[in-house]
């Protein structure tokens, strides 16, 4: 007797929609990121970060339209068709780049951090290494194996990274977060796109969106709850982070999240260092981001050459993502590169290939609409 | 069926090596193999006891340094593990000093912890510091900012690492002997802890932490200040920093209504002189306040506005006998001389900033919060616009019982 394969998922809900979309942004960026960020909008932070999410939730709407016209395909059936089959390959390799550029800059990010605040004494490849090593064994398993890590590690741990946030209250001084816009309106305006980095990996629905079980009401109410749910932790993040170590000295460390942890004494007990706690808690969100970036573009690229096994992908990405992440650790200006380049790479796909491909979906419906009302 | 069996074993042989590698830490270090340090010291090369005895000590403790001059002298307060206990404090040793103190003398604080390697049998441990006592001649020989620079750095660090400024010298506070029994690194540390219910102590805002933040926001800001004077031990006053610069102290009272200005007097004693009866006190126990500092600005002319609102017990009266201290009228009166008494504490804060040119009350950031427009103009002058800016205080108290007994 032949055993249902439990772990192939061909549907998921709506709701693993939203789950999905958090699990993928919400990730190494909450301690990666945050100094840059500060360092440039300072105590504007907040007012970007709301319009940045602002902005990249109408992008999510307008992947959600262009999934909307073609139910039943992902980006790499449909982007050849709309682009030509030349510019639509380079889209769907587009795509898959703005995944490993962020995986490789992620796996080194995670390294340091690791090395530095946890295991000072264990070199760096190695701590990348292992977290690769499991990336790797989960994205090779099928969607629905991946789907309940996913599922299981998001609630935990952005459950725990909550209240490990929230002790820092403790120690929060409102006075550090005025004014809310630091400079003029043009210069905080600038700092807007530059959230890109906190928000990236929501461009996934266009891989994802024909497993989802289509509901009456549409997908944009779950969009719409992950947005919500991704701008209030963000918020709440930098509320921690500039309220506790002032937005000055959060642009002059290099990891502003860990150290506005530092500060927080649980006053009458015996817990300390609550930075470790954090850290502990961050770990599966790290993975989670990893692991669908990784099962992300390895799926795009084998169906982008006819393959429909994705695991022998996920084996050939792995050392060359490795190895892009080792160069970040040994040259520092290959790591400024690399940022540069997925912030403008990442740019780019939402707010010029998304738009435009939702453009030229809706153009040629008009024109198969058109062509059957005339026929 | 052969490659099933093939399967298990390969299956079998993976998780022994897993349990191999990951069944402890390669790198682990025991507790007995740390030298935990609880106080770091830090003075001029040339502090301290200088006859040639001293002099061969130093010798004999120092390097011979490559680049850089010896400027600092860093001391360490180390914890003593023994065998019977924690601190040492068992079996017949309850006399035996819990600590011992090693000290250096260079530039580079790095250099000189990791060339202390030499004088230690345990690798040096800074994640349980509680305090690092400066003194005034090492913050005066470069500014604080390059002193804690190794500090502020090192990943072991706590940022709730109490700071103090001291006159004297930094090793002999670390060498004083409690009368609790506790090292001073960690004596000086629960001082500091206890800033909540002493208005004489500048212990709010001012750990490491909050020192790196000062430094990066270029603030001007105050630390406790500790003395030692024979067997005498005190924390009380402050040491005041113009951005890193030192610039001097100032007393209780100034630490007081700087307190009051950054609203980080939980509670505390006020005193009054009692009207009627010349040379006894009556003295207010503040238990909570709402205090709220507003700028105003028309061009260059800035001022403040300070509302206070005082809560808390009539705590002591010495002419008791003298008065129904259940009286309404003299509760007012009570009242009305405390709201004065803090509003003298608060302009004597001001004045003193105003008078050494350094802003520790941080009005200029209250003025950058709310108004930052207003803060555009004026930040470029503000070290001359400063010293003229008006704080009209307003203070309401309210005297909410007067203890077990009238």
């Amino acid at each position: 007797m032949k055993m249902a394969d439990l772990e192939a998922k061909h549907t998921i809900t709506p709701y693993q929609l939203t789950a999905i979309i958090i699990a993928t942004v919400f990730g190494g960026q909450v301690v990666l990121a945050p100094r840059a960020i500060i360092e440039k909008a300072e105590t504007g932070t907040m007012v970007a970060l709301l319009l940045g999410g602002l902005i990249f939730f109408g992008i999510a709407l307008m992947a959600i339209k262009l999934g909307e016209q073609y139910p039943k395909e992902t980006l790499v059936d449909y982007m050849p068709r709309l682009w030509g089959q030349k510019v639509g390959g380079l889209i769907v390799w587009w795509f898959a780049a703005v995944f490993l550029i962020q995986f490789s800059i992620i796996l080194n990010g995670f390294g340091k951090v690791i090395t530095l605040f946890m295991f000072d004494r264990t070199p760096n490849q190695v701590i990348q290494i292992g977290i690769l090593a499991l990336t790797v064994y989960c994205a090779m398993q099928d969607f629905g194996t991946i789907l309940r890590v996913l599922q299981i590690t998001l609630l935990v741990s952005s459950i725990a990274l909550f209240f490990i946030w929230s002790t820092a209250l403790l120690n929060l001084n409102p006075d550090n977060l005025l004014p809310f816009m630091s400079s003029g309106v043009s210069e905080g305006l600038s700092t807007v796109f530059d959230m890109w980095g906190m928000y990236s990996g929501y461009e996934i629905i266009l891989l994802i969106l024909p497993l989802v079980l289509r509901s009456r009401t549409g997908l944009t109410k779950n969009v719409t709850w992950a947005f919500v749910i991704l701008i209030l932790m963000f918020e709440w993040l930098f509320i921690v982070i500039i309220g506790v170590a002032t937005a000055k000295s959060a642009g002059n460390i290099p990891y502003p999240t860990i150290i506005a942890m530092r500060s927080v004494e649980l006053p009458g007990t015996f817990i300390e260092r609550l930075e470790n706690y954090l850290l502990l808690a961050w770990v599966p969100t790290v993975f989670d981001s990893l692991v669908i970036a990784l099962y992300g573009s390895a799926q795009v690229i084998a169906r982008r050459y006819g393959y429909a096994d994705h695991r022998p992908v996920v084996l050939l990405l792995a050392p060359v993502l490795f190895g892009g992440s080792l160069i970040m650790l040994y040259a520092i200006t290959a790591l400024e590169t690399a940022n540069k380049l997925t912030n403008w790479v990442g740019l780019g796909f939402s707010l010029v290939i998304i738009p435009i491909s939702l453009m030229l979906a809706w153009r040629q419906k008009r024109g198969i609409n058109s062509a059957t009302e005339k026929s | 069926m052969r490659q099933k069996k093939v399967k298990e074993v390969l299956l079998i042989g993976i998780m022994i090596v897993i349990c191999m590698v990951t069944a402890g830490c390669w790198d682990a270090r025991e507790l007995q193999e740390r030298g935990f340090v609880l106080a770091v010291g830090i003075d001029t090369a040339n502090s301290g006891d200088l006859s040639s005895k001293s002099a061969e000590m130093r010798k004999a403790e120092t390097f011979v340094q490559h680049k850089g001059n010896k400027t600092y002298r860093m001391s360490l307060q180390i914890l003593k593990l023994s065998a019977g206990g924690g601190g040492g404090e068992s079996g017949g040793q309850k006399n035996e000093s819990k600590t011992f103190i090693l000290s250096n003398t260079g530039q580079s604080l790095f250099e000189m912890d990791r060339d202390m390697l030499g004088q230690s049998s345990k690798g040096l441990f800074f994640e349980h510091i509680q305090t690092i006592v400066i003194s005034e001649a090492a913050v005066k020989e470069a500014g604080i900012s390059v002193i804690t620079d190794f500090l502020r750095r090192d990943p072991e660090m706590r940022w709730r690492n109490k700071v103090l400024i001291t006159p004297g010298e930094a090793r002999e506070i670390l060498e004083y002997k409690s009368p609790t029994g506790e090292p001073s690194g960690q004596f000086l540390s629960n001082i500091v802890g206890l800033h909540k219910r002493n208005l004489h102590l500048p212990g709010a805002r001012t750990d490491l932490g909050f020192v790196t933040q000062h430094l990066d926001n270029k603030l001007d800001f105050i630390l406790p200040r500790v003395v030692k004077a024979g067997e005498v031990v005190k924390v009380g006053g402050a040491a005041v920093f113009k951005k890193d610069k030192f610039a001097g102290y100032i007393d209780e009272k100034a630490v007081a209504g700087s307190r009051f200005i950054h609203g980080t007097a939980e509670s505390g004693i006020i005193t009054v002189e009692c009207k009627e009866h010349p040379g006894q006190l009556l003295a207010f126990e503040l238990f909570n306040h709402d205090i709220r500092v507003r700028p105003h600005a028309d061009g260059d002319n800035v001022y403040f506005v300070m509302d206070m609102m005082m809560r808390g017990n009539l705590a002591e009266v010495t002419c008791s006998g003298e008065h129904d201290t259940t009286d309404l009228k003299y509760l007012r009166d009570a009242e009305e001389a405390f709201a004065d008494e803090i509003k003298r504490l608060v302009l004597y804060s001001h004045q003193t900033s105003q008078d050494m040119g350094v802003d520790f009350n941080r009005l200029g950031s209250k003025l950058k919060a709310s108004d930052r427009k207003a803060w555009e103009r004026v930040k470029d002058r503000w070290d001359d616009i400063f010293p003229t800016v008006p704080l009209i205080v307003s203070v309401n108290v309210s005297i909410r019982n007067i203890g077990e007994h009238k």
